[in-house]
C-alpha cells in the first residue's frame, strides 16, 4: 500500500467512515511509513504514537496498591468503633423490648380487678345495641310497605293506560284504512 | 482474606486505566491519584454490593467520573493548562529533553482538545483514543448506541483534526526530526 493509500485512509479517518479494522490498519500502515510521511497524515501519525505513549507511560506509582491497603486497614481498625456503637444500638432495643413485655404482662393482672364492672357494662351495651337495631329494622319495613303501596298505584295506571290502548287501536286502524283508500 | 483477593483481581487490574481516565479529568496527576484513591476505598466500603455489580470497571469510571466533577466543583481552583503537570516516570530516563518537549506539548493539545468537549464526549474520546476500547466495548461501559459513540467521536477528531493542524502551522519542526 502506498502513501496516496494512506492519505486516502487518512481522510477516512477524519470523515469518521473507517471501520475499526481499517483504523487498526491505518495505525500500521503510518509506522511502517512513518519516516516518508507528510503533512496530515504525519500529524496523525504523531498523534497516534502520543496516544500509545499516554497509555505506557501515565501510571499510577507503584506503591499506590501498598498506601491503599494501608488505609484500608486503618479504617478497619476503626471499624469496632462503628461495631460497638451498633451493639449500643441493639442493646437499647432489647431494653425497650423488654420494658415492653413486662408492661404487657402487669397490665392485665391490674385490669382484672376492674373485669366485673366491665362484663356488666359489655351485655348492657349490647342489650341496647339490640333494641336500636330492632327500632332501625322496623322503620326500614315500614319504609319498604308504603314504597309498596306506591308501587301497586302506579300499577293501577299501567293497567288502565293498556286497556285505553287496547280500545283506541281498532278505531285508528279504521281510519287510517279510509284515508288510504281515498288516495 | 477472600475479599482482599476479588478487590485485587477484579478491580484493581484497571486502576491505571481508572488513573487516565481521572487525569483528563483533573489536569493533574496528584490529583487524579487522589480520586483513584478515594474511588478505591469507596468500592472496599461497598463490598457488600459487589455480587450485584454487572461491570464492575464501567460502575468505577462512573464513581471516578462523580468524584473528578464533584472535585472540580468544590475547589473551583482549576489549574488550566496543568502547571504541575510533569513528565512521568519513565520518561525521565527514557526520552530525549526534545521528546518529553514534544510530550508536554501534545498532552496541551490534548487539554485543549477535551476542554471543548462535553463530559460525555470527552469520556467516549479518551475511551476509544488512549484506551483504545472497541466502539461495542465503549457503548456497554456507558450504555448509549453506537451512533452516539460515532458522533461523540467524529466531533471529537474535528478538533483534534484543528489542533493538529494549527501545530502544523505554527512550524514546529522540532517533531520532524523527532519522526
Amino acid at each position: 500500500m502506498g502513501l496516496a493509500d494512506i492519505n486516502r485512509l487518512c481522510d477516512q479517518y477524519w470523515e469518521g467512515t473507517l471501520s475499526e479494522a481499517e483504523e487498526n490498519e491505518l495505525k500500521v500502515l503510518l509506522k511502517q511509513h512513518a519516516s516518508n510521511l507528510t503533512g496530515e497524515a504525519r500529524e496523525l501519525a504523531q498523534w497516534f504514537n502520543f496516544s500509545e505513549d499516554v497509555k505506557d507511560n501515565l501510571t499510577l506509582e507503584k506503591d499506590f496498591e501498598t498506601k491503599l491497603y494501608a488505609k484500608i486497614d486503618k479504617q478497619e481498625v476503626h471499624h469496632p468503633a462503628k461495631d460497638l456503637w451498633s451493639w449500643q444500638k441493639i442493646a437499647a432495643a432489647v431494653a425497650i423490648l423488654l420494658v415492653a413485655g413486662l408492661a404487657s404482662w402487669f397490665l392485665p393482672k391490674v385490669n382484672k380487678n376492674n373485669q366485673p364492672v366491665a362484663l356488666e357494662q359489655s351485655s348492657q351495651d349490647t342489650k341496647q345495641a339490640y333494641e336500636e337495631s330492632k327500632k332501625a329494622l322496623m322503620l326500614v319495613s315500614t319504609l319498604m310497605n308504603s314504597g309498596k303501596e306506591q308501587l301497586e298505584t302506579i300499577q293501577l295506571f299501567d293497567v288502565a293506560q293498556q286497556r285505553i290502548e287496547k280500545t283506541l287501536n281498532p278505531t285508528q286502524k279504521a281510519n287510517k284504512r279510509k284515508t288510504n283508500e281515498n288516495s | 482474606m477472600e475479599a482482599k483477593k476479588y478487590f485485587q483481581s477484579n478491580f484493581l487490574s484497571f486502576k491505571d486505566k481508572l488513573y487516565r481516565f481521572a487525569y483528563f479529568f483533573m489536569k493533574n496527576e496528584d490529583d487524579a491519584a487522589d480520586v483513584v484513591q478515594e474511588v478505591y476505598l469507596k468500592v472496599w466500603d461497598n463490598r457488600d454490593k459487589w455480587d450485584t455489580l454487572q461491570n464492575e470497571e464501567a460502575w468505577c469510571m462512573q464513581v471516578t467520573k462523580n468524584l473528578c466533577l464533584e472535585r472540580k466543583r468544590k475547589t473551583k481552583t482549576i489549574r488550566e493548562h496543568h502547571t504541575k503537570m510533569t513528565v512521568t516516570k519513565s520518561d525521565a530516563h527514557e526520552k530525549s529533553p526534545e521528546n518529553i518537549s514534544l510530550w508536554k506539548d501534545q498532552m496541551q493539545m490534548m487539554h485543549n482538545i477535551l476542554d471543548k468537549l462535553s463530559e460525555k464526549q470527552k469520556i467516549v474520546f479518551v475511551l476509544r483514543e488512549i484506551e483504545g476500547l472497541s466502539y461495542k466495548e465503549i457503548t456497554e461501559q456507558l450504555d448509549i448506541e453506537l451512533n452516539q459513540v460515532k458522533t461523540d467521536l467524529h466531533r471529537a477528531r474535528k478538533y483534534l483534526r484543528a489542533e493538529l493542524s494549527k501545530i502544523n502551522d505554527h512550524g514546529i519542526s522540532r517533531y520532524q526530526s523527532i519522526m
